[in-house]
């Protein structure tokens, strides 16, 4: 039997498809991964760009969803990476945009998330956000269950403590 | 346990989705997607700002380093002169603010937000003291350290800081909203255009690259603006500028004032862990 090579205008379709299926699921955690909901449309503009040029191949060979995942937590760490100035952006006045409602318990635990590393952070979104096993973490972030294992455990112990101090301050100022 | 964790990822629902889904950008997606198929990039001479802004500049200023010393183009180019002497002034007038102390305050908008955002703060390069404030929020740069006061106290960055930290905290340091990067730039001749107005200058300029690490990066965001001088210290008194993005323009303000005034910065206590 002869495969057949999608043409480009059926490539197109079906990488149309799954964008538009998954956008809200993939600008949704790309948020959670850097904070800031611009720089979070950036960095899966750009992850999908790449993927259209590679389309053809991950469609067939790989998971897009999972491929796609790999590039998020990629070219967040990489922007950390960088240097200083991504580190103030985590921190920056756009992360906290005005909002028409106050959120003080999610900017409780936006703050919260921000101090975590981005891998730690990585990990509490792939699993407890995207919803991925330990195994799909850890091919996410190319690295072992175990170290995906030891990321959590600091991560959660991390925001255990930082969200049980903001709450107790939150209901302070509230009452 | 298990409910710390189903809060968690209710939590994290919440936080993911209070600024809504914008809509799928399918068709800038694929515009861009196929430009980089079709490896068109050469477009991307430099990785970082300006690209249209760099040849205006080679125009301009041939033959002079980024930071042109003063007096005139050290070669001449042969085309119109027209231009020349208002971005020369502007030049001048930049660099000359940027040298020096000066307060700063920085207005930002995206037309999706319902306020503007901004920061305020004051810089002593010579020194090497800076702070910019905003929402609830302060960066103290004494030196290399950095102090952020956030939601949790005072921490010092685990990072070596400059004064250019001070500017860096609204964005890219290649946007206008970098109060310090945009005066530098301007100091540059990197302008595509500078014509004056009385105390006014429009420039032009661009920048692309420094938003993500993928090298096939293609877009290119175009700054259009003017600058008022202060009459008395012909310092930069205001940017005003519009940066073109995919996703749409956003207004950027920037008023200097304090040219020459001392800043103090104070090192803070450090709070917590």
């Amino acid at each position: 039997m002869i495969e057949e090579i999608p043409s480009s205008t059926s490539s197109d379709d079906s990488y149309i498809a799954f964008v538009r299926r998954s956008w809200q699921r993939n600008l949704t955690t790309a948020r959670l991964l850097t904070g800031d909901p611009h720089r979070a449309e950036e960095l899966l503009q750009d992850c999908l760009v790449k993927l259209y040029q590679r389309w053809r191949r991950v469609s067939r060979f790989d998971d897009p969803q999972a491929y796609l995942y790999r590039m998020l937590v990629n070219g967040n760490l990489s922007r950390w990476r960088r240097g200083s100035r991504e580190l103030l952006v985590a921190e920056s006045p756009e992360r906290a945009a005005p909002q028409t409602q106050p959120h003080l318990p999610d900017e409780a635990l936006r703050t919260a998330l921000l101090t975590l590393s981005p891998r730690q952070r990585a990990v509490v979104v792939l699993r407890h956000y995207a919803d991925l096993s330990e195994k799909e973490t850890a091919a996410a972030l190319k690295c072992s269950v175990g170290a995906v294992k030891a990321h959590q455990h600091r991560a959660l112990a991390r925001l255990r403590d930082l969200l049980s101090e903001t709450h107790m301050n939150l209901e302070r100022v509230i009452r | 346990m298990t409910t710390d964790l189903e809060e968690l990822a209710d939590g994290l629902h919440s936080l993911a989705h209070r600024n809504g889904i914008p809509p799928v950008p399918v068709d800038t997606l694929l515009a861009r997607g196929r430009r980089a198929r079709r490896g068109r990039a050469g477009m991307l001479a430099t990785a970082t700002a300006g690209t249209v802004a760099a040849a205006a500049a080679a125009i301009a200023f041939a033959g002079t380093p980024a930071t042109p010393p003063a007096g005139p183009p050290a070669v001449a180019t042969g085309r119109s002169t027209a231009g020349e002497a208002p971005a020369m002034r502007l030049a001048a007038a930049a660099r000359d603010t940027s040298t020096g102390s000066f307060r700063f305050t920085t207005n930002s908008r995206w037309p999706s937000e319902d306020e503007a955002q901004t920061w305020t703060g004051a810089v002593d390069p010579r020194a090497g003291f800076g702070y910019v404030r905003w929402d609830d929020s302060e960066l103290r740069v004494i030196g290399t350290a950095a102090y952020l006061r956030g939601a949790n106290g005072w921490q010092l960055l685990p990072r070596k800081a400059s004064v250019a930290t001070v500017y860096s905290v609204g964005g890219s340091p290649a946007s206008a909203v970098d109060p310090g990067s945009m005066l530098k730039r301007l100091a540059a001749g990197d302008t595509a255009q500078a014509t004056k107005d009385q105390d006014t200058y429009s420039f032009r300029l661009s920048f692309d690259g420094q938003y993500t690490d993928a090298p096939g990066r293609t877009f290119t965001v175009l700054v259009t603006g003017t600058v008022k001088m202060d009459p008395r210290s012909g310092k930069v008194a205001k940017i005003s500028a519009e940066e073109a993005w995919p996703q749409g323009p956003r207004t950027v303000v920037i008023e200097y004032s304090g040219y020459g005034e001392p800043v103090s910065v104070q090192r803070p206590a450090l709070d917590g862990k």
